[in-house]
């Protein structure tokens, strides 16, 4: 099983902390991965780091900009800070 | 020729397989509340008389949402909230906000102005109504119902830089059949609506939503 898959089969099981370590070291082996960017911006909002989050998605749209889940998990995010009276990335 | 086709199936069934287990995985994620000030950056909230656009007799609408917001936020919100009087002027410049700050530390000023208004409203209704003549459909007909209105329009004022942080203005209604409602009544139940819409979008409230991880 790969980093990134093994990141996210963490994930399924609520370990975030360990996900976590698994995306950072995707990235660390392949800086320009979109998959490892946008999984650390999801567990970056489940934090609510907000500000790291942003980075992260702005980072997986530079290196994947046409990726529809990469687009959906932005849109939403932007939507929630919107909703929270945040000013959208 | 069979074993070589059962070898082909093999290999599909494995590549479909390896296929699935990389596709992007949805996942329902419980995210914290999305507050416009970022954490760590609010230690007081600073609740100011709110001006009245609307007054009316023997009822302040701007201390009374003032006293009512504050009493509410003590029980939600960890740090320290007080009042202040609002300082003079339909709009206070930065630096009369920055005046009122001094000596708190990260505070914001809830603040802005308010309207409670009253209208007699006539509304169709199918039940309340008693025949009252040979020609009318029993139980129904118009009667007559008490509108109360109440419009703020908040602003969170920093109070470190003076300037508004957020804005927004926020309508409840509620309408009675007792015409002679108070107003004091009126309040209590328009101003508990305004707050259970106000605090989730003041204080955050977390949400569960959907993301897509991504194996490849």
């Amino acid at each position: 099983m790969n980093t990134l898959a093994a990141g996210v089969a963490a994930a399924g099981e609520d370990r975030w902390d360990e996900a976590v370590r698994h995306w950072q070291q995707a990235l660390e082996r392949d800086p320009d991965s979109a998959a490892a960017h946008n999984n650390l911006a999801v567990a970056f909002e489940k934090q609510g780091a907000i500000d790291e989050a942003s980075r992260e998605y702005q980072a997986a749209l530079r290196l994947d900009p046409s990726n529809p889940a990469i687009n959906d998990n932005y849109r939403a995010f932007k939507a929630r800070l919107e909703a929270g009276g945040r000013k959208g990335p | 020729m069979k074993a070589r086709g059962l070898w082909l199936f093999a290999a599909a069934l494995a590549a479909g397989t390896a296929c699935a287990s990389l596709d992007p995985a949805v996942v329902r994620v419980d995210l914290p509340g999305v507050s416009p000030f970022p954490t760590g950056s609010l230690t007081e909230i600073v609740v100011t008389d709110f001006r009245d656009e609307a007054p009316i007799p023997d009822f302040e609408a701007g201390r009374a949402l003032q006293a009512y917001l504050a009493e509410e936020l003590r029980h939600r919100f960890k740090g320290t909230v007080s009042l202040h009087p609002r300082p003079a002027g339909d709009v206070p410049s930065p630096s009369e906000w920055r005046e009122a700050s001094a000596g708190r530390d990260r505070a914001v000023f809830l603040t802005g102005s308010v309207r409670l208004a009253s209208q007699v409203r006539k509304a169709v209704d199918d039940k309340r109504v008693p025949v009252d003549g040979p020609f009318k459909l029993a139980g129904r007909g118009l009667v007559e119902q008490l509108r109360w209105t109440l419009v703020v329009e908040l602003a969170v004022v920093s109070g470190e830089s003076g300037e508004p942080l957020f804005e927004r203005t926020y309508r409840d209604l509620r309408d009675y059949i007792d015409l002679e409602k108070p107003a004091d009544f009126a309040f209590s139940e328009l101003s508990a609506a305004f707050c259970d819409r106000l605090f989730p979008t003041l204080l955050g409230s977390s949400t569960v939503e959907e993301r897509t991880l991504l194996r490849r």
